[in-house]
């Protein structure tokens, strides 16, 4: 048990350590006007990383392959149209999640 | 009550408030994972340790397998680093806008930071309204969900034996595509988002693990940069 808690102290450290030290580092430093706007467009680009393949690249297979067929693919464009009309978050996550649960029932 | 506490309940009902979906995220989510932990038998305590000391879903998720399959202790610390890496640049693109926080509200800022709180926190910067009493409630709101979620996870036990079954595994998707609709706020935005879509699927097809999504963010933004200049001149 004293094996996992030595796990956790080590995910604790090398997990803070990236989202604190930018931080500290860059805080109050003026930077490039051309950098300012680059951070800035870090949200939407990590986002759409992030949430791309998980959506595209299908891992069932030996390799990963593309793969524009599946069920996440076709709740995401749902939740996305969902979210775009009604301008709530709250209704394209349960719409996504409700089509998700439903599309496995049946 | 004076003007000054009003003007701060003001600010922590705004954060508690914008933490709301993220509340319906990460209830699921945390859930799910407390159940995997239970079933891996990690106890109680270290379950519910890992959420608070920790706070990184995929991490979290990954670990647990890995702990179960009796995966080097080294190698498990190794992996969470590398999947937790990305928020060297959340962190970086928040700081500009604390030059007037104090120390401690910079470190719950940085310190509670996820995808899902970042990109909050950058929709309020790009509206010049990123105040420091919103921004730690809306990272404790979702720290606390996502802590009790565990804990909640791992004494259903048996309850829920596949939480597939409705839908669950979706509930972080879906987020982010609410989360990516609002962050594409501009056309650099857009471009930013398909660039580093593009690039990161790219360095899947490869096995690229978790390192596309890093090097998919970084072209991404440079792809926003670059197109903004070119339309400006």
């Amino acid at each position: 048990m004293s094996g996992t808690w030595v796990i956790i102290a080590g995910m604790a450290l090398v997990t803070s350590l990236p989202r604190v030290i930018p931080i500290l580092l860059l805080t109050g430093r003026k930077m490039p006007k051309i950098v300012t706007r680059w951070l800035a467009l870090i949200a939407p680009a990590i986002l759409s990383a992030l949430l791309l393949p998980e959506l595209l690249v299908d891992r069932s297979g030996i390799s990963p392959s593309l793969s524009f067929y599946n069920l996440y693919l076709f709740a995401a464009l749902l939740t996305s149209i969902v979210g775009w009309k009604t301008r709530s978050l709250f209704c394209a996550v349960m719409t996504g999640i409700a089509a998700v649960a439903l599309v496995r029932f049946f | 009550m004076q003007k000054g506490a009003r003007k701060t309940a003001a600010s922590v009902e705004k954060g508690v408030r914008q933490a709301f979906p993220i509340v319906l995220g990460y209830a699921p989510i945390g859930t799910a994972y407390g159940l995997l932990a239970q079933q891996a038998g990690l106890g109680l305590w270290a379950t519910l340790g890992m959420s608070i000391f920790v706070f990184a879903g995929a991490s979290q998720f990954m670990a647990v397998s890995m702990i179960q399959s009796g995966v080097e202790t080294a190698v498990i610390i190794g992996s969470t680093f590398m999947v937790n890496f990305r928020h060297v640049l959340m962190s970086a693109s928040v700081a500009p806008c604390l030059g007037s926080w104090k120390t401690w509200q910079r470190l719950l800022l940085g310190g509670m930071l996820t995808d899902e709180t970042f990109v909050l926190h950058s929709l309020n910067m790009g509206r010049n309204d990123l105040n420091p009493i919103s921004a730690v409630t809306l990272n404790v709101t979702a720290y606390v969900t996502w802590a009790t979620a565990g804990a909640v996870g791992y004494n259903l036990g048996a309850m829920i034996a596949d939480p597939k079954a409705w839908g669950l595994d979706f509930a972080l998707p879906a987020m982010f595509v609410g989360l990516l609709l609002s962050a594409c706020g501009n056309k650099a935005g857009i471009i930013a988002a398909v660039a580093g879509g593009a690039v990161s699927v790219g360095l899947h097809l490869l096995n690229a693990g978790s390192w596309g999504a890093f090097l998919g963010a970084l072209a991404g933004a440079t792809a926003g940069v670059f197109f903004m200049k070119e339309s400006k001149d």
